[in-house]
């Protein structure tokens, strides 16, 4: 069995102000046109802001920008779709007050918790 | 009918077809039985039997056992079955390869399959039932069938039991032989891959999984549906103009234009709505006008971006093979091939296009933080809980038996109303078949039996 290149993963929440800046973002950090979908609703809230959440499995290089303060370049897949602006704003606002929040190798529903951040009520049963 | 030969039978059967089916006869021409007739074969001369084949519907009921005895009987078969279990009803519920002379015998709560001189399967805790179907599934050629109403040796049965037969272990595309709606998920890595278009597969504990390919209907590709018809090309009203030639392969655009899509070349190709097809083609050319970073080309039902296998050109002098795939969410009849804008003048070729279906209801995730993940403990497909979902489009199928590989055990529904439409999966699992109406016990049972022996279920 092979070793996969997906060794972190990511846990990402967005206060809905945010939500088409980091699409861009993750259309740019991601692999697919469809990231651009990637947060659609939000889920979570502090009490005040709503959050849409998301959490995957990520390869180093995902990473890599947290580390260097640069974004990439446009890849393929993002060409002629990719709002470099709007991908910057969110990366700039990340772990900032009110910016996007992201925790690297932990459990979900846990760091919701510690972000305190709680599931809305749902009308559908889940 | 005079060409038909009955064999040696001592119970009496009713068969049932719906349409007329070929024959041979003893001299070795091709008869045709009508609907309902029973079909006794020959080749070349010799005498095969009442030939039974569950592909065109056709089944033996029987109508009588003479003087069943419910204590201890035993049955003598000369038949060659080809996934196919015979004496249907009487409790064996195993499907059968093989041919020669069969015994099956029952006695003190016990029924036993003998073949080549030996107990091939056993029923441990039996209880004595007239059969309803000579057998059922597959292909049979019986050329004898006889019940007698008496217990008989270990020994008898052995010495008996001449055939050279096999158990086939059950899986569940025989729920589907007969063409029923529905899907099986088995997301071992053999049939998933890590993107939508299928090109990179799953081989990694902890890899994602983009597309988990439906096993119902065999994955065997369906017949060539490229057929090189150039619908239209769409030029740029700035200055890029196409043109194709079909004896060739060759693709040109003279011109700059401003437009990053133009022109575009629309080819007639018969794709449906929510099926997935595997591109195949060969490009050659050079391509250093076209626009765009990496110099892409898009092959696709629609203008979707999402729906569309992409590449980038090799380089000036060399070819390359691509093999992708893909799934159509429009009902417009067209492949669509476009490149990023032009900066000037070009030309490529591409030869050796092949477009074929891959029949199923695959499941896919475009998203790339919405991919489940495939692990090698626990269950093999494991969701987050969060955001992973697949989705899958599904036909109308109205009470649909569900059966569901969890951590728990096996869960199975009956009946779930499955309207057409999209469909999410997002609790983890390993195995998921999803069938048209309710399975017959013995079904439910080998498909409980399959799912329950799946990695991390209880």
């Amino acid at each position: 069995m092979n070793r996969t290149e997906y060794t972190h993963t990511v846990t990402i929440a967005v206060p809905e102000a945010l939500i088409l800046d980091a699409n861009h973002l993750a259309l740019l950090l991601g692999e697919s046109a469809a990231d651009i979908e990637t947060l659609q609703q939000t889920t979570y809230t502090d009490g005040t802001t709503e959050y849409a959440v998301a959490h995957t499995v990520v390869k180093d290089v995902f990473l890599q920008p947290t580390q260097t303060g640069t974004l990439p370049e446009t890849p393929p897949h993002a060409e002629g779709m990719l709002d470099r602006d709007a991908a910057q704003r969110a990366f700039d606002s990340l772990n900032q007050p009110g910016g996007l929040l992201m925790a690297v190798d932990v459990d979900p529903h846990v760091q919701f918790a510690e972000w305190g951040l709680e599931p809305i009520p749902s009308e559908e049963p889940i | 009918m005079q060409n038909l030969k009955t064999v040696d039978f001592d119970v009496a059967f009713t068969l049932t077809r719906p349409a007329p089916a070929d024959y041979e006869d003893k001299d070795g021409n091709t008869q045709t039985a009508a609907a309902n007739e029973p079909r006794f074969n020959y080749s070349n001369g010799v005498a095969q039997g009442l030939m039974l084949d569950a592909s065109l519907s056709e089944t033996a009921a029987i109508d009588d056992v003479p003087a069943f005895n419910a204590s201890a009987g035993h049955w003598i078969i000369d038949a060659e079955f080809f996934n196919s279990e015979p004496l249907k009803g009487m409790g064996l519920n195993e499907v059968f390869v093989g041919s020669g002379k069969m015994v099956v015998s029952y006695s003190g709560g016990t029924a036993k399959v003998w073949a080549g001189g030996q107990a091939v399967y056993t029923v441990a805790s039996y209880t004595p039932v007239e059969p309803t179907h000579i057998c059922e599934g597959g292909m049979a050629t019986i050329a004898s069938l006889s019940y007698k109403p008496t217990a008989i040796s270990d020994a008898d049965a052995a010495a008996l039991a001449t055939g050279d037969f096999e158990l086939t272990p059950f899986a569940p595309d025989e729920l589907f032989a007969n063409g029923e709606k529905g899907a099986w998920y088995d997301p071992k890595p053999e049939y998933l891959y890590q993107d939508t278009a299928g090109t990179i597969p799953v081989t990694a504990d902890g890899d994602p999984v983009g597309l988990m390919l439906d096993r119902s209907q065999g994955l065997e590709l369906g017949p060539e549906l490229w057929t090189n018809a150039l619908a239209s090309i769409e030029d740029d009203s700035f200055g890029s103009t196409g043109t194709y030639t079909p004896s060739t392969g060759v693709f040109t655009n003279t011109g700059t234009g401003t437009s990053t899509v133009r022109p575009r070349f629309n080819f007639t190709c018969d794709i449906s709505p929510n099926s997935h097809y595997d591109i195949t083609l060969n490009i050659s050319g050079t391509t250093a006008n076209i626009a765009g970073t990496s110099g892409s080309i898009h092959v696709g039902p629609s203008t979707s971006s999402f729906r569309t296998i992409s590449f980038t050109f090799p380089a000036v002098g060399d070819s390359l093979s691509i093999t992708s795939r893909l799934r159509s969410d429009v009902d417009d009849d067209l492949i669509r091939i476009v490149t990023d804008g032009a900066v000037g003048d070009w030309e490529f070729t591409l030869d050796n296009i092949s477009v074929r279906e891959l029949p199923g209801n695959h499941a896919s995730q475009s998203v790339s933080a919405s991919r489940p993940i495939y692990k090698t403990a626990g269950l093999l497909q494991q969701y987050d809980g969060v955001d992973d979902a697949m989705d899958v489009t599904l036909p109308s199928i109205p009470a649909a038996t569900v059966i569901t590989a969890k951590a728990t055990g096996v869960e199975v529904q009956y009946p779930v109303d499955l309207s057409a439409g999209s469909y999410t999966i997002n609790a983890s699992h390993s195995g998921i078949i999803i069938r048209e109406g309710q399975l017959s016990a013995s079904e439910e049972q080998d498909a409980i039996n399959y799912l329950s022996t799946q990695q991390g279920v209880a």
